[in-house]
């Protein structure tokens, strides 16, 4: 499964190398019109800050608070009985604030373990056109995540570090076209207490994410995160696939994944389901981006 | 300053714990003879086996531990699952009842 969805994005990429090529023409005759050559940003490569789970290539603007309400119910294949899932519903309520438009922080919590997450998200490098302009975004997150649920064995000596996980990530990201982006991000997740050796305290996976504009407030897109080493035992590599719809202030993300949980450590350490077999969840991402500029 | 602050928090408090390391006394199985009939068996029966988890009905990721074969096919797991106190869920064993089974698990799972 693994090797066929690498290979569908590879040739998502030469798809779109070999389109480029035969724009080249068009994009000569650009050149000559635009004699500036001035380096400009790439800008809106996601709709939002993030792919579905995963972080995407974005960062929010400076001094813009960014309110993120996400939902992910149960398996769809649990039947009419349980309403394909609607019955039971996990929630994540965040709040990410951009403190320059290259560094944003952001916490969170998920009704899913009780856990609170914090993460700052750093863009040293970013996708530029014109001279001396970046070919890709690279951005750098950091986060930690804490289960605040009481102990499970509690007539034992308890350690608070025993519920802390860590996550570092490096996002290599470019948006190839107006209507295509794609972004690599290797991602290291440390919990500080696993159960037993059958499962590992480091879980190392490789993000793929992926966004195809299909109209003006439209787009399809794809996040999938292959685990590459240290798996957890009974667990899947989380996909999920969807749609983000702009609306002017608000982008709502629709979608479908195997994962359950909404932050690094936990969709990439416990995602139970099994694409495949149909063990997969509706869910939707909320944001709405509020403006906090005294001076306006 | 900020930079060096967040880094220590990000770092500082970094673990690499194992729960049936950290927590030795329900691993020690040296005076410890733990068997499947007399002291598993009935664990699984009273707190696992159980309506709406892993009865004859099950059908959740785990299934039925109804016989010998089904416990001793997610023998790891199970260790794994009781030692970290997820499972069972809604009850909780005991540190003795732990150890037996942890212990039953180390020794190779046998029916004995």
């Amino acid at each position: 499964m693994r090797l066929t969805l690498t290979v569908l994005f590879t040739c998502l990429l030469l798809s779109n190398y070999i389109a480029k090529a035969q724009t080249d023409t068009t994009d000569l005759l650009k050149g000559v019109t635009n004699q500036s050559n001035e380096k400009q940003y790439v800008t809106a490569a996601f709709k939002s800050s993030r792919i579905i789970n995963g972080h995407s290539m974005e960062l929010i603007g400076k001094n813009v608070l960014d309110f993120r309400i996400l939902h992910r119910f149960g398996y769809v294949n649990d039947g009419i009985s349980n309403l394909f899932g609607l019955d039971e519903a996990r929630m994540r309520m965040g709040f990410d604030y951009g403190i320059t438009n290259n560094l944003t922080i952001g916490i969170g919590r998920s009704t899913l373990k009780k856990e609170l997450d914090g993460f700052f998200k750093w863009r040293p490098i970013r996708q530029a056109t014109g001279a001396g302009g970046s070919p890709v975004s690279v951005v750098w997150i950091s986060g930690m995540t804490l289960n605040t649920l009481k102990w499970a064995v509690p007539d034992r000596k308890n350690y608070f570090s025993s519920r802390l996980g860590y996550y570092h990530e490096i996002i290599i990201g470019r948006k190839f076209s107006e209507r295509f982006s794609l972004q690599l991000a290797p991602l290291l997740v440390h919990r500080n207490l696993i159960d037993t050796d059958i499962n590992s305290n480091n879980t190392f996976a490789l993000g793929i994410g992926s966004r195809l504009k299909v109209s003006k407030r439209m787009a399809l897109v794809l996040d999938y995160h292959p685990v590459l080493a240290g798996e957890q035992f009974g667990t899947y590599d989380p996909l999920s696939i969807g749609i983000d719809i702009e609306t002017g202030g608000h982008v709502f993300q629709l979608h479908f994944s195997n994962s359950e949980g909404m932050n690094e450590k936990e969709f990439v350490t416990n995602t139970t389901g099994e694409f495949w077999k149909g063990e997969i969840r509706f869910g939707f991402n909320l944001s709405r981006v509020f403006s906090l500029n005294r001076n306006r | 300053m900020s930079a060096g602050l967040i880094l220590l928090v990000l770092f500082g408090s970094c673990y690499n714990d194992r729960e049936d390391l950290l927590y030795p006394s329900i691993t020690d199985c040296n005076t410890l003879n733990a068997e499947y009939a007399a002291d598993i068996a009935p664990i699984i029966q009273s707190s696992c086996a159980i309506p709406g988890c892993h009865d004859a009905a099950s059908g959740n990721k785990g299934g039925p531990f109804i016989n010998f074969t089904q416990v001793k096919n997610k023998a790891a797991i199970i260790k794994a699952q009781v030692v970290s106190g997820a499972m069972p869920q809604g009850l909780s064993l005991s540190q003795e009842q732990i150890k037996l089974i942890s212990c039953w698990v180390d020794s190779g799972a046998p029916n004995n």
